[in-house]
């Protein structure tokens, strides 16, 4: 697996906060107190996101399991961050602000 | 429904007690006890919301030095009074309650045995005993489930023996959001409904019924327990909801576990109706799961049989973190978008 590319960096908005359910993810918006489920590959991205896998280990991935060519899953891929991007779920790091590698919840749930 | 806090004190440590977080807040405050003015306020919010009860909560509601004087406000303005109680109260309080009307109030009282300390106290559930003696039919006794091994057995010869109602409230004891007390967790729900169940057999046959608090979950119970709990007369119904309680210092939380988590502000003329409404917008997003990995797909949640559990549990399975992409500089145009 390659280093993850120099790029900008988005993260969880501090609102937000998601469960990982039996077939799907539910994630709470405190803004306008939304709630989004995710399924299907959504869910999958989410999750993988969740683990810290990089960008191009997502767009391998995805390719794998959507059954297209890694152009079609990185098309895909970036639809898919758009549009948590567009809905506030993701927001821009601060510039220069090193990634954190992925840890266990700190208040893991009793599920 | 909605719960007025007067006491901001307990003279119990029970280990399971989900009244922490408004109690070490009532300390922060310096808020002992509410005064009579705020108590008429919260009156007139009852009144207002259309609420027939004046339903009383703490820390321990008896130990307000003037709780016959806000009992009998409460009665003034026409309210059924519910008090929730360790039992071990003053007897100025014993004897307020005791010379209400029976249907006037209702008195739940706590019968978990060694609340005050690790060791049961003889001496503790004498007077328990003897508060239901002299409240009879004014009392319901409770026992609130936060371990696995837990045994109702005992007290149907309290119920019995004392001339209280004929039931039994069973709460569970739900976690606060922000953690520190006992609680049942979900996985023992299910060995904890088997053994209701055999319980409310021996309640049934005995003419007891079984009350359930909120935060249970349908699939603690085999349909054949459901039954078992319906042919004995019990009030089984899977709930969470907003049951307001409002503090010393007037704001209302969704309940205790949310204490400072799930609050609205009481604005003048509010009503429960309200605030339950903001609380309810408030939460949404945390209903479509519940207590398990499974709620958010089971079709007696769907159908609204079952709530999923306590918010509070649901809640604290949510996380924030650790989602992250580093997106490579060839592909920034999806966050140009």
């Amino acid at each position: 697996m390659s280093a993850p590319p120099a790029g900008r960096s988005y993260a969880l908005a501090p609102r937000v906060r998601w469960v990982q359910d039996a077939d799907r993810i539910i994630v709470a918006d405190a803004a306008g107190s939304r709630g989004i489920e995710l399924r299907g590959v959504e869910a999958a991205v989410w999750s993988w996101l969740s683990l810290a896998y990089p960008y191009a280990w997502l767009v391998e991935h995805l390719a794998l399991l959507t059954g297209t060519p890694a152009a079609e899953a990185a098309a895909h891929l970036r639809g898919v961050l758009d549009g948590w991007l567009a809905h506030g779920l993701l927001v821009p790091e601060a510039e220069g602000e090193a990634p954190a590698a992925a840890a266990p919840a700190a208040a893991a749930g009793d599920g | 429904m909605a719960n007025v806090a007067i006491s901001g004190v307990c003279n119990l440590r029970c280990p399971y007690c989900f009244a922490g977080s408004y109690l070490a807040a009532s300390r922060e405050q310096g808020a002992a006890f509410i005064d009579a003015a705020a108590f008429e306020q919260r009156l007139d919010f009852l009144v207002r919301s259309g609420i027939p009860e004046a339903r009383l909560i703490g820390g321990e509601p008896t130990l307000h030095p003037a709780f016959p004087d806000l009992v009998a406000r409460a009665r003034a303005r026409g309210l059924h009074v519910v008090v929730f109680t360790h039992g071990l109260m003053p007897p100025r309080a014993l004897d307020c309650l005791a010379g209400l009307p029976a249907d006037a109030c209702t008195v739940l009282v706590n019968m978990n045995a060694g609340a005050a300390s690790a060791r049961p106290d003889p001496a503790e559930a004498a007077q328990r005993i003897e508060t239901l003696i002299r409240l009879g039919g004014r009392a319901t006794p409770g026992f609130t489930i936060y371990r696995p091994d837990f045994d109702l057995a005992g007290l149907l010869p309290v119920v019995l023996g004392t001339g209280c109602r004929p039931a039994i409230r069973l709460g569970l004891a739900q976690p606060m959001l922000g953690g520190g007390n006992a609680y049942l967790h979900p996985k023992q729900y299910r060995a904890a409904g088997a053994r209701i169940a055999a319980f409310a057999r021996e309640a049934a046959a005995a003419g007891v019924a079984l009350q359930f608090d909120c935060g249970f979950v349908r699939c603690m119970f085999t349909e054949q327990e459901l039954a078992v709990l319906e042919q004995g007369g019990s009030d089984f119904a899977p709930r969470c909801s907003p049951i307001l309680d409002l503090d010393l210092a007037g704001a209302a939380s969704h309940c205790f576990p949310l204490t400072g988590i799930v609050e609205a502000p009481v604005g003048p003329g509010a009503t429960a109706q309200d605030l339950r409404a903001a609380l309810a917008r408030e939460t949404a997003p945390y209903r479509l799961a519940g207590i398990y990995a499974r709620c958010s797909g089971c079709p007696e949640k769907a159908r609204g049989a079952c709530t999923g559990g306590c918010l509070a549990v649901t809640m604290r399975r949510f996380r924030g973190g650790p989602v992250r992409v580093i997106v490579p500089q060839a592909l920034q145009a999806f966050a140009r978008s």
